[in-house]
């Protein structure tokens, strides 16, 4: 670890003065400018401006706004693209010492997906904690996974499995209740509790999804320990009639993925836009190098409907979505108690015999997921904008064993609806100074039928929260503040007699950053926060066997809120060839909530089994992610990505269980060039190295860590002409030498090899019917 | 025209909303917990030559988690052959459920696995089989031999679908457990 940041700290140092080296040029011209889209005249984030003279790029920040400095005078080419929007090429010339401009970029479909290339890229100057993003082919290819399984691809974010089709992201060290996932803006509420309970959401909604790393609780609400996730839907279009069709396969479980999407703006009502989009999905038994895993299938069928309405000063917009699974759980996971476990441990190859099929048995997973939102906006003018949003989710889960229940129905149901609305107010108090004010509610209701794990419970929130940010000339700056009231009851039934508790938590967040533009290439951003988060249910409550992992839990009333405290830093480099990311971070979280193993077996019916206290202590989390890309010759790029870090149980002088192992992924990208049919066509070939985890604790796990392994992938992607579209595809192979391997993080370690060799394959057709 | 979107989007919000997937269930009001199906009691009732000689039982009648199962040393005569009846029950529910009856409805899902500690001298014989002629292990006779002690354990294997459907011994390794218990033996 401390190697590690050595490393790290040297590499950056060494950037600095190759950037400092850098700065020779004695001109001091600026260039400034806001990029704003045509039609909706709203700014323009994120969009790529390129200064062809001096060969520098750089993209626009939140409000649109980009800036070259230290040039000289003279005339410059600078082109400007934009996912969904046309190139566009401006002659600038610098003859004063800074010169203004404003430039809108028209929305064009036949250039949709055009410019986008690979995985991250960061807005500049934006004071918040290190964020990353999946876009592009590298989406289009996790679209065929599953959300979870797609987001390991980025520095810093892994996932904690229960088997082959159940992920759920792990940022910085951190998973489950201390991640939030926003799907199109809106806060998932399901069972996100349970270690096998992935996130209920279709990635084929999404044309970006953004990692947001560290803890930023003001801006999306308490809980967020770890860092936020954002399922980002593209923009409806504002003119015409667009499908999409997508298309994939997956040699590996022999699944496959199909989407239709349809948008539509008619001529003759304006300003209103309508969206549908479904897709189905469906995936046999995987197999790993040596066998298949019997009952590890998977069904499902996802829907979504958005319209958009807009007046001179008034917008509505409707949003519903759906998400229906079935899956399997791989049979010789459910199986009992801690002897069962050990057997399963000791004999090498699953005990039963594997075959393919598609069919899921017993055990298996049922979820419906439902999504609905409005949202009202309304210009005050002058940079103000007062907008409500109210959203109901219904959320149904159910869980079928072998065990022994008395009907055929599920062991496990559990219910939640949730309520909740927001209502906005974004300010601008000067032309340096604007910011978001807001109020936001949530009232939440759990029902539970069959084995009781978690009770019936009602939660009441209520968040109160203010943000400002200030510009100025190299720095911007965010502070914001949040206090958060929760109010919860749970029911028990003992035999007919119904008693309840009640538990009211509140406290506050709040963070402080600042983001420093070091040069036009080179930025530094710090944030400083303090987040909380309310105990969940489970950790209250929980009494029982947990049959996934054959472990009996229990909750323990009295915790209290966790607490972190959390610094990151990071560092970034935006070079012709070379592009680089840094981010450090440090979160120590007070009253840390985790399983505390305890030393005597529970002796039941089915068996001994290990039993787990909730219990708090204080922790400390460190660790580093750094991405860098390097144009070695013009067609040859080489990448790296490293995530380390080290959790710690302070209190008792122990590592924590279930942190991450460090992971190297290095790759090389050869960069054809376009021709009439295609374009960016481009081949790499991509290694990951996960280390063994080192310090593990032994209490708590029933094998010891597995051993650090290598794998190779290949990755292949271009767009074809066809007609007057562009169809984009990508390949990609994972395991590509079928190496026999198990991951720490991977709960079902003790009972299966990770897939083997398996030939991803995507195509992606946009056709515009009506311009 | 304007009037016609707005209200046409609002009514649609509203058909949307209330289209939605309902929760009938009513949290102040929960299940009882008793609901579930629970085995708490494991008992072996012995019998030589058809006349009862003891019963032993295995107790959890707050089934998983809170007091403590109890569990009663067997005690058998040396040298002798008796039978084995095993009483499944979740004594729970009101009238009390009886679940061996279940076990034999379904026997061709089920299977009893018995392991007498080593240097017990006591042998188990299987009395019940199902279709396939595979034991079940309701009913089974033990053979004791000479004085000696050590313990007892009994698995119930639930093994739908895998269970084999050949040989006469079954196989332990499949399915997933559902009782596995395990009692001090003492043979005098």
């Amino acid at each position: 670890m401390y190697r590690f940041l050595y490393l790290s700290v040297v590499c950056l140092l060494s950037f600095c003065n190759m950037a400092w080296a850098q700065k020779t040029a004695g001109c001091s011209f600026e260039i400034n400018g806001t990029l704003l889209d045509h039609s909706t005249g709203e700014p323009l984030s994120g969009a790529s401006v390129y200064l062809q003279e001096r060969r520098l790029h750089t993209l626009s920040d939140e409000d649109g706004n980009f800036s070259f400095r230290n040039l000289c005078k003279g005339s410059y080419l600078i082109t400007f693209f934009n996912i969904g929007s046309a190139t566009k090429d401006t002659l600038v010339s610098a003859e004063q010492r800074k010169t203004n401009i404003t430039v809108s970029i028209p929305r064009d479909s036949s250039h949709q997906d055009e410019l986008v290339v690979t995985g991250e890229r960061h807005d500049t100057l934006t004071p918040h904690a290190s964020h990353t993003s999946l876009t592009g082919i590298n989406l289009d290819l996790a679209k065929s996974t599953s959300l979870g399984e797609g987001l390991k691809s980025l520095p810093g974010v892994y996932a904690q499995q229960s088997g082959v089709n159940t992920y759920k992201p792990v940022i910085q060290g951190l998973s489950g209740n201390r991640i939030l996932i926003f799907n199109n803006g809106v806060r998932q509420e399901g069972q996100q509790w349970g270690t096998d309970h992935a996130p209920e959401i279709d990635p084929l909604v999404a044309d970006e999804i953004q990692v947001i790393k560290g803890a930023e609780s003001v801006r999306y609400g308490s809980d967020a320990l770890g860092g936020v996730i954002l399922i980002k839907p593209a923009p409806l279009i504002d003119k015409g009639l667009k499908t999409e069709l997508y298309l994939s396969g997956n040699s590996v479980n022999r699944g496959g993925v199909s989407s239709v999407k349809v948008d539509y703006a008619p001529s003759f009502i304006r300003k209103f836009s309508v969206r549908a989009q479904g897709s189905i999905k469906q995936g046999g038994n995987y197999k790993t190098p040596r066998y298949y895993l019997n009952n590890t299938g998977i069904r499902e069928y996802n829907f979504s409907f958005a319209a958009k309405k807009s007046f001179h000063r008034l917008s509505l917009e409707v949003y519903y979505s759906q998400f229906n699974t079935k899956t399997g759980i791989f049979a010789g996971s459910h199986i009992g108690n801690l002897t069962d476990v050990k057997r399963a441990i000791e004999t090498d190859e699953p005990l039963t015999p594997q075959s393919f099929s598609y069919q899921i048995g017993k055990p298996y997973q049922y979820i419906e997921h439902e999504l609905a939102k409005g949202e009202v906006a309304y210009k005050l003018g002058r940079g103000q904008r007062l907008s409500l949003e109210v959203t109901r989710q219904y959320n149904y889960r159910a869980e079928y064993d072998n065990h022994r229940t008395a009907s055929s129905g599920p062991g496990l149901e559990f219910k939640i609806t949730t309520y909740t609305s927001t209502l906005n107010w974004k300010h601008r108090i000067s032309s340096r100074i604007k910011g978001d004010a807001g109020l936001s509610g949530m009232n939440q209701e759990n029902t539970v039928a069959g084995r009781i794990f978690i009770p019936n419970f009602i939660n009441n929130t209520v968040g109160l929260y203010w943000i400002e940010k200030l510009k100025l000339e190299r720095w911007n700056w965010e502070a914001g503040i949040r206090y958060d009231v929760r109010n919860l009851k749970a029911y028990f039934n003992k035999s007919g007699i119904i008693t309840d508790s009640s538990y009211q938590y509140h406290n506050y967040s709040a963070s402080l950053g600042g983001a420093y533009a070091i040069s036009n290439q080179q930025q530094w951003n710090f944030l400083l926060s303090r987040a909380f988060r309310s105990p969940a249910v489970n950790e209250l409550f929980s009494r029982g066997l947990h049959h996934g992992v054959a472990a009996i839990e229990n909750g323990d009333g009295d915790l209290v809120p966790e607490v972190a405290y959390n610094v990151s830093t990071s560092y970034c480099i935006e070079k012709s060839k070379l592009r680089a990311e840094l981010n450090l971070y440090a979160n120590y979280i007070e009253n840390y909530v985790y399983l505390y193993p305890l030393q005597e077996l529970e002796l039941t019916v089915y068996g001994a089994f290990p039993s787990f206290q909730y219990s708090q202590t204080n922790a400390l989390l460190v660790g580093g992610d750094l991405s860098v890309r390097y144009d070695v010759l013009e067609k040859i790029q080489l990448a790296c990505k490293v995530s380390s870090l080290s959790g710690e149980d302070l209190n008792n002088g122990s590592p924590l269980i279930y942190m991450p192992p460090t992971r190297i992924e290095p790759s090389v990208t050869y960069l054809f060039k376009n021709t009439r049919l295609l374009r960016q066509p481009t081949v790499s070939l991509n290694g990951t190295l996960m280390f063994k985890k080192q310090n593990a604790p032994s209490d708590g796990d029933y094998s010891p860590p597995p051993q650090g392994y290598a794998l190779l992938g290949l990755q292949a992607s271009t767009q074809v002409k066809a007609g007057a579209t562009w169809i984009t595809t990508g390949l990609k192979v994972n395991n590509m030498l079928n190496t026999v391997y198990r991951d720490y993080l991977d709960r079902f370690r003790y009972y299966h090899d990770a897939p083997g060799i398996g030939v991803q394959l995507f195509v992606k057709i946009p056709l515009t019917l009506i311009h | 025209m304007k009037k016609i979107i707005l209200s046409s989007l609002i009514l649609s919000f509203v058909l949307l909303v209330s289209s939605c997937k309902r929760n009938d269930d009513d949290a102040p009001t929960p299940q009882d917990q008793n609901e579930e199906e629970l085995i708490t009691t494991v008992s072996l009732i012995i019998k030589e030559n058809g006349v009862l000689v003891d019963t032993f039982s295995f107790k959890d009648s707050d089934g998983v988690g809170g007091e403590a199962p109890t569990i009663e040393d067997i005690t058998l005569d040396a040298n002798k052959t008796y039978t084995c009846t095993l009483l499944l029950l979740d004594e729970t529910k009101n009238p009390v459920e009886n679940i061996s009856e279940e076990i034999e409805e379904e026997n061709d899902e089920h299977q009893f696995f018995f392991h007498p500690s080593a240097g017990t001298n006591l042998t188990v014989n299987y009395l019940d089989f199902d279709d396939n002629n595979v034991p079940v292990g309701l009913e089974t006779e033990l053979v004791t031999g000479a004085a000696s002690s050590g313990t007892f354990r009994v698995v119930l294997k639930h093994q739908p679908g895998v269970k084999p459907t050949t040989g006469d011994t079954g196989n332990e390794a499949l399915g997933e457990t559902d009782v596995e218990v395990e009692f001090d033996v003492t043979i005098q």
